[in-house]
């Protein structure tokens, strides 16, 4: 009778291994399609994309895509720290009205921060920790165009090569905070 | 068309508050009369609704947001121009690349362009914050009389005849081939009058980095008009370009301290808000009205940075 018992156990347990199995298959076939599809999709945009777009085109827009997603998730991310007091700010929130009335100069002299990247010895502060996002939103640019430098040099189109060396010299110029105002 | 008449109510609300000196005026600035956070909402709300009705109307959002907010808000112009720059960077970082897969913007057309924009957009920042803040309203209020202006009276070209290409064009190798979904065909382009056209972009530099305002109502007629490049192609270029020059002036704002986290985040957000809703309302809203309330918004904006200007 326990023979009989243990015999009828072990078919019932290979059964549903078996059943799991075959639902496993299914689904491993299901996603495989899927993403062969996906590949095939992306293969066919790809080269739609390439009729209208030049190569260091599309490497620019990949590389501005990336990061923008990185930059959206640093500013909120800093923000979210600020505002809910987790990184406190150099100007306490509740104080702030008496500050954003007055010229950034005098804010600056307040605040007792100079020119240029001197907020980056103050990142702790919540405040100064959003220019993180802010500076690297605003220093992609920089990067894609260096990531389109290699193609024009590539194809020995010295002209575009100059100019995209002229503009990452005046954006990195304008980021190096050199260009005081003494505001 | 109920919407349209939303629309509407909202932006003509909007700029009542803006430019009547009455709700406006002595009352608004005192900053401590309000908590912080009523002003960060407000911010946040009034950069929604501008979102909204920019996109709507075809104007970048900056071109609202600094003479609205600087006009109904208690923050210094410096800290607006500066969030200004970072709203119009980051909708034009975001727009940049699905218009560049797409073909809607042309990476070779965009460079020239945005060397000289870029690099005039620093002079015109570090002008913009050496200048006191009176001058800078009179400026502002008279450059945004312009902007109607060419709002009202600017043509369009959607395929503008270029019989022969410029030699800096075709050094340059500014043409291209972009589909149109409308009539489903192949459209090539090239250009011509290059030079003309980037002398122009000087110009529209210096006046975005100094207003902190991106500068897409004048980038369009100066490709599409002076350059010949095609209306699409041109709308999305100017994205490209405006991505690039708002950076080099961002980061002289930046380095200049003429940013707040607590201004530049809220307004950044609520106008990136408005800006994915106002796509989703743009087939179902008569854009000829909304942009005609934004012509009289522009104008009431305008003739209310004038008179602060003149400390009226």
């Amino acid at each position: 009778m326990q023979e009989y018992r243990d015999k009828t156990a072990k078919s019932a347990t290979e059964v549903s291994n078996e059943g799991l199995w075959n639902a496993w298959r299914q689904v491993r076939t299901r996603l495989r399609a899927r993403a062969r599809l996906r590949r095939q999709q992306a293969t066919r945009a790809k080269s739609q994309q390439m009729k209208y777009a030049t190569p260091e085109q599309l490497a620019y827009a990949d590389m501005l895509d990336i990061g923008l997603r990185i930059g959206r998730y640093l500013l909120a991310g800093t923000f979210i720290l600020y505002v809910f007091g987790i990184a406190p700010g150099k100007v306490p929130l509740s104080e702030l009205p008496d500050y954003w009335s007055m010229p950034a100069d005098q804010y600056s002299n307040l605040v007792g921060i100079g020119n240029g990247w001197d907020w980056l010895a103050l990142v702790r502060y919540g405040d100064y920790m959003n220019f993180l996002g802010i500076a690297f939103l605003s220093g992609l640019t920089i990067a894609c165009y260096l990531r389109v430098l290699p193609f024009a040099l590539q194809r020995k189109d010295f002209m575009l090569g100059a100019i995209l060396m002229l503009e990452v010299i005046v954006l990195s110029l304008a980021a190096s905070g050199l260009l005081a105002t003494g505001h | 068309m109920r919407l349209s008449v939303f629309l509407v109510f909202l932006a003509l609300v909007a700029a009542l508050v803006a430019t009547d000196p009455a709700i406006a005026g002595p009352a608004l600035p005192t900053a401590g009369a309000l908590p912080w956070w009523a002003w960060v909402l407000a911010l946040f709300v009034v950069s929604f609704v501008l979102g909204i009705v920019a996109l709507v109307a075809g104007v970048g959002g900056g071109t609202l947001f600094v003479p609205i907010v600087g006009g109904m808000f208690p923050f210094h112009l410096d800290f607006v121009r500066g969030a200004s720059l970072l709203i119009a960077l980051a909708g034009a970082l975001a727009a940049g690349p699905s218009l560049l897969r797409g073909g809607m913007a042309n990476l070779q057309l965009a460079i020239p362009p945005a060397l000289t924009a870029s690099a005039a957009a620093i002079v015109g920042a570090m002008i913009g914050l050496i200048l006191p803040e009176r001058v800078i309203e009179l400026s502002l209020g008279a450059m945004i009389l312009g902007v109607v202006v060419l709002m009202v009276v600017a043509g369009k070209a959607d395929n503008p005849e270029v019989a022969e290409v410029d030699r800096l064009a075709a050094i340059l190798r500014i043409h291209g081939v972009y589909h149109d979904r409308f009539s489903g065909r192949d459209i090539e382009w090239k250009a011509h009058r290059t030079p003309h056209g980037l002398a122009l972009f000087v110009v529209i530099g210096v006046i975005g980095g100094m207003f902190g305002i991106g500068a897409g109502w004048a980038n369009v007629p100066a490709l599409n008009l002076v350059m010949g490049v095609p209306l699409k192609v041109s709308i999305g270029t100017s994205s490209v370009i405006l991505s690039i020059a708002n950076s080099a002036a961002a980061w002289v704002y930046l380095n200049e301290g003429a940013m707040l986290a607590m201004i530049a985040v809220p307004a950044m957000l609520g106008m990136m808000l408005g800006s994915t809703i106002g796509v989703g309302l743009l087939s179902r809203t008569n854009v000829a009205v909304v942009r005609k309330v934004v012509i009289v918004m522009l104008l009431l904006a305008g003739i209310r940075a004038l008179l602060k200007g003149f400390g009226v």
